[in-house]
């Protein structure tokens, strides 16, 4: 089974959206654009306590309520032999006919003027113009026997969650619980009885009761007691942790560990459902209150355990994103109205070993407005520290650079450019030996022809290497390379970045790199990173706007445009 | 509590056949076993239990012991209707065949093609006039062969599918059954019992019981061990039939069976001594119209028996029919109120207040109908009512559940476990038990396969006694005779040493 696409009509902030969808959705973008009522579209169809508060009027996009909300979801179950699938199938009965894989569902909601609200109404079928309606028992339709929804806020009360399902998660029905849960309500009483005792209790309950009997006048009495005599033995656990190594209990006070243990305990409650229905997991900001390593140590599990196949997910931190895989971007932003665009991304066979660092990147950027994207650290740190000289809140206003280094450009600026993340990408003018040949083939012209998807400038290999001949290279075709600045937002280096450097501020670099001995290109090559930031930490505003007026670095004013 | 064979059948996975003479708990092992296999389950996946009458998937229902909400349980025809032909239908024959569709079987056509176009003309599942096919199985195996999304929709849904009472199957019935186990590859479990097959008259086919039998892919467990019929009841009914010949254990005490040879004026003296007042006694008749005479003849001899009639209602197979019955049972018995009412619709949740109410106000209405002996008014609120509950009615229906009301002679039909005496068909004590049973020999002249079957179960409904008449100079008599004798002969026994028959032609007993 497999999530197809979700349409949502007139429904909060979505006019009108479709997206295409996969198992594990993740949501991202700015606040206020929509993720959670993204995800109250999704409840709406799946979880019938929400569902059956119905939609008010506020619910209508722009309280336009005499058009219907409408929410279809799009699932393939052409796998029949997934337990999943079946269990969709198992209830949809003649809705779905022969050749048909994708099942709609669908919720709509014509607005009742004299009820004040809109009554979700569901359908499902394979053909959506023919979708037959769901039976409905009570408040449950047929797709509450189907799927389980698991909605996880991100300000969850652990210990509400605990007490809202001791029940289940504490099941002491063995014959010798009972000696046990006797001795229990035995022990209580006596505890009550020696609070009782206490001298301090005693004086409170003379002293409080005529005080009370001032405001009201009732034979009563006040008694202090212990609550677990009186709302029963559940009310009054709490888990608590402790460490193997250690004697001492630790209350889960932290609010991280109280976080690890809401999911711990969703876990339990999952795994019974997992059984007879499909559970979904529909889970808000996980990052709150979780230290950086959680993060991570959470992204694994999310994206490695099978638990979690039917994920929902929305997030602002890039950490959680780590590990992700096989996953679908989906990013709502707001231009007029909300738009979104999703994208499945996928880590290609070749990175699948490093898929943490290939992820790296890719997390930070995707939560930018505008990624530049640059061929190591060298140009990351130097170009960092131009724009934060032309804009110290660069960062701030959605300005990204992304470093791809051996990952090349492309698995970054295709996820990219299916989200609408405007991208600017700085790469260098390489020259490579063909063996055995005396002739270099024109690396950096073909990459960019191979991102352009079209051969614009000239493939053939040329005669010579070095510095010049790079240089002639660039000038002999710089029509058609301003051309494709213009039009592609692809930067060409006339040779590579210490030399584009170089013929921007020549003096000032001989001038701060006193130990280059004359030659700073070589000396900035040499030890790359290192001597950029010797570099950078010397570089005035004055030199920073300088390289950015630079035709050279003309890739930092378009990403700062 | 189950014995050996029964434990192990409830514990025997994948398809298996189980062969349960009457009187071996064979509802009770089969329950338990559905219930033993849904708890083994691990998967969203149900089972669906079949059987044969609306009474016998009520048994089932009530017996479970753990929540049977999503599960089928039900009749073989709503089964094919509910499961194959309402959702599938359209995918096999078109869009024009996505109806909303009632059953009538006394509707009847000579071919499947006019049964096909009824249900796209007049949205009626109708029946053929020739009894011994079986249009709605046809049909249904004709959609689930040609419907992918029903075939996996069926295999998605059931782990498991038992059907009760296997011998009553039709072919066409049986074919249907047989293409879900070897096709869809679904486990199935039949039980039934060739001896017990008394519908051949209507197309039954035992055969296919027995075909089952002999296939590789089924396990085989046979329930043999009676434990509703004293020994003596049993040796007697297992003598009847090859394959239980050889269960026949002597006794010493033959007062448990009696054959009675009396006079057609006599008889009733004859057999009266013999009753334990006591005790529960049925007489079985073949026709309804013997029976009455029968239970009036005991009753002037000074016990009574209350002749159980066929109601008007008992005939309709419409959907609505279960309307028709609970209407009649909430105006025949005192203790049956509006919630048992409201627990019979099929499909309701339980506790729906308004359904509730509208029921209690439509049943106080037909009340003031009867009272005012207002027929038409009548038909009219239980078509209303039926209406409201999805259901359609016909005035010729309305009509006979208002007689079934009105003429207490219906009555005793709704109770039969609360009367201590009463007379029957045979027919209708399929599945019941008496302490004492009065038959009459001339009813089974033993000379046909299903004569014999159906003077098995007539014995077997017995307890701890079986009274057997024998009219003197009665054609049919003379030639179960001559037939008994014969089969007795097999196992070189004589009526004799089976049974005490009683001379009361002669006034003498013959040991």
């Amino acid at each position: 089974m497999r999530f197809e696409s979700i349409t949502i009509k007139n429904f909060r902030n979505f006019e009108d959206i479709s997206i295409c969808l996969t198992n594990k959705n993740i949501l991202f973008g700015m606040n206020d654009v929509g993720k959670t009522n993204f995800l109250y579209a999704l409840r709406f169809v799946f979880d019938k306590d929400i569902r059956k508060q119905n939609f008010n009027d506020t619910d209508y996009y722009k309280r336009k309520v005499d058009e219907p909300i409408e929410i279809i979801i799009a699932i393939d179950i052409s796998d029949t032999e997934d337990e999943n699938s079946q269990k969709l199938r198992a209830k949809l009965k003649g809705a779905l006919l022969s050749e048909q894989d994708t099942v709609y569902i669908k919720v709509k909601a014509i607005y009742d003027e004299k009820e004040m609200m809109g009554i979700p109404i569901l359908y499902w079928g394979g053909d959506l113009e023919e979708l037959e309606e769901m039976k409905v028992h009570g408040t449950y339709f047929e797709i509450d026997y189907v799927f389980n929804v698991i909605y996880i806020d991100a300000y969850v009360d652990m210990y509400a969650l605990f007490k809202r399902n001791a029940n289940a998660l504490l099941v002491n029905d063995k014959e010798q619980d009972k000696d046990i849960l006797e001795n229990i309500h035995k022990t209580c009483k006596d505890l009550n009885a020696q609070i009782s005792g206490l001298s301090g209790i005693k004086a409170f309950e003379e002293k409080i009761a005529p005080e009370y009997k001032k405001y009201r006048h009732e034979e009563v009495s006040v008694s202090v007691k212990s609550e677990i005599a009186v709302k029963g033995l559940y009310s009054n656990i709490v888990p608590y942790i402790k460490h193997d190594a250690e004697e001492f209990l630790y209350p889960t006070s932290g609010e991280g560990r109280k976080k690890l243990l809401v999911y711990a305990i969703f876990d339990l409650l999952s795994k019974e459902e997992e059984e007879k229905k499909i559970n979904l997991f529909l889970i808000e900001e996980p990052e709150n209150h979780l230290h950086r390593s959680m993060q991570i140590a959470l992204s694994h599990i999310l994206f490695n355990d099978d638990k979690y196949q039917y994920l929902f997910m929305t997030t602002h931190s890039p950490y959680v994103l780590t590990e992700m895989d096989q996953v679908n971007l989906i990013r709502i932003y707001n231009a007029d109205k909300i738009s979104s665009k999703s994208v499945l991304y996928t880590v290609p066979d070749k990175f699948k070993s490093q898929r943490k660092m290939l992820n790296r990147g890719l997390v930070e950027a995707i939560f930018a407005d505008k990624v530049l994207l640059v061929e190591g650290p060298s140009e990351n740190v130097l170009f960092g520290k131009v724009l934060s000289e032309i804009n110290p809140f660069y960062e701030a206003d959605g300005i990204y650079i992304l470093p791809v280094g051996g990952f090349g450009f492309r698995p970054y600026f295709e996820i990219l450019d299916a989200l609408q993340i405007a991208n600017v990408i700085k790469t260098d003018n390489d020259l490579r030996k063909i063996k055995g040949e005396e002739k270099y083939s024109v690396l950096g012209f073909l990459r960019i022809n191979n991102y352009i998807g079209q051969a614009i400038l000239p493939d053939s290999p040329v005669d010579e290497a070095g510095v010049e001949a790079k240089r002639n290279l660039y000038d002999t075709n710089r029509d058609k390379l301003d051309q494709i600045r213009e039009k592609h937002s692809l930067y060409l280096s006339r040779c590579s970045l210490e030399e584009d450097l170089d013929e921007a501020i020549h003096e000032q670099l001989i001038e701060y790199l006193p130990n280059a001995e004359g030659d700073p290109i070589g000396y900035l090559q040499d030890a790359k990173n290192n001597h950029m930031v010797e570099l950078v930490e010397k570089l005035t505003t004055e030199d920073c706007k300088n390289i950015y007026e630079h035709y050279n670095f003309v890739c930092l004013k378009e990403v700062m445009s | 509590m189950l014995s050996p064979i029964q434990k192990q059948i409830v514990e025997q996975p994948g398809n298996l056949i189980v062969r349960a003479s009457a009187g071996t708990g064979k509802t009770h092992t089969m329950v338990s076993k559905i219930v033993y296999d849904i708890e083994n389950q691990h998967s969203h996946k149900v089972v669906a239990a079949i059987t044969f009458t609306i009474k016998a998937a009520n048994e089932i229902k009530e017996r479970m012991t753990i929540d049977t909400a999503n599960h089928f349980i039900g009749t073989n025809n709503s089964f094919a209707i509910e499961e194959v032909i309402k959702p599938f239908m359209k995918d096999v024959f078109g869009k024009e065949y996505k109806v909303d569709m009632s059953t009538d079987y006394s509707a009847k056509v000579n071919s499947f093609a006019e049964g096909v176009a009824k249900i796209k003309d007049e949205q009626i599942l109708c029946s053929y006039f020739d009894s011994k096919e079986n249009f709605i199985f046809q049909l249904a195996l004709n959609i689930l062969k040609k419907s992918k999304a029903c075939q996996l929709y069926l295999q998605a849904k059931y782990f498991k599918i038992y059907v009760d009472e296997y011998q009553d199957c039709d072919k066409d019935m049986h074919d249907f059954f047989m293409y879900i186990s070897e096709i869809l590859k679904i486990d199935t479990f039949v039980v039934g019992d060739e001896k017990q097959s008394i519908y051949m008259w209507r197309g039954a086919y035992p055969q296919a019981f027995m075909d089952i039998w002999e296939r590789q892919e089924f396990s085989k467990m046979f329930m043999r061990d009676n434990f509703r019929s004293c020994q003596q009841v049993q040796n007697y009914s297992n003598l009847l039939c090859n394959e239980t010949r050889d269960l026949y254990s002597p006794v010493e005490d033959l007062s448990a069976v009696l054959m009675i040879c009396a006079s057609g004026t006599n008889w009733v003296p004859s057999v009266i001594p013999h009753l334990d007042p006591d005790k529960k006694c049925a007489l079985l008749r073949y026709s309804n119209a013997n029976a009455e005479i029968g239970a009036k003849e005991l009753s002037v001899g000074g016990v009574e028996f209350t002749y159980v009639p066929q109601t008007p209602i008992a005939d309709i197979t419409t959907e609505a029919a279960w309307i028709y019955n609970a209407v009649a049972k909430y105006f025949v018995l005192p203790k049956y109120s509006v919630y048992d009412f409201r627990d019979e619709i099929p499909n309701e949740v339980v506790g729906n207040k308004r359904v509730v109410n509208y029921i209690k106000k439509v049943l106080s209405v037909l009340d003031e109908c009867i009272k005012a002996e207002d027929v038409d008014g009548f038909s009219k609120q239980v078509a209303e009512m039926a209406e409201y509950l999805g259901y359609e009615t016909k005035d010729d229906h309305c009509e006979s559940l208002y007689k079934t009301i009105s003429d207490k002679r219906f009555h005793p039909a709704f109770n039969v476990d609360g009367l201590q005496r009463i007379a029957i068909t045979f027919h209708s004590s399929k599945g019941l038990e008496f302490d004492q049973v009065i038959l009459f020999v001339s009813d089974y002249r033993l000379s046909s396969v299903q004569d014999i079957y159906n003077y098995y179960v007539a014995t077997t409904r017995a307890k701890t006694k079986l009274i057997m008449v024998y009219i003197n100079n009665d054609w049919n008599a003379t030639q179960f005779a001559k037939n008994i004798n014969n089969i007795l002969d097999k196992s070189d026994l004589k009526m004799s040493d089976v049974a005490t028959v009683v001379d009361c032609i002669h006034k003498k007993v013959v040991c």
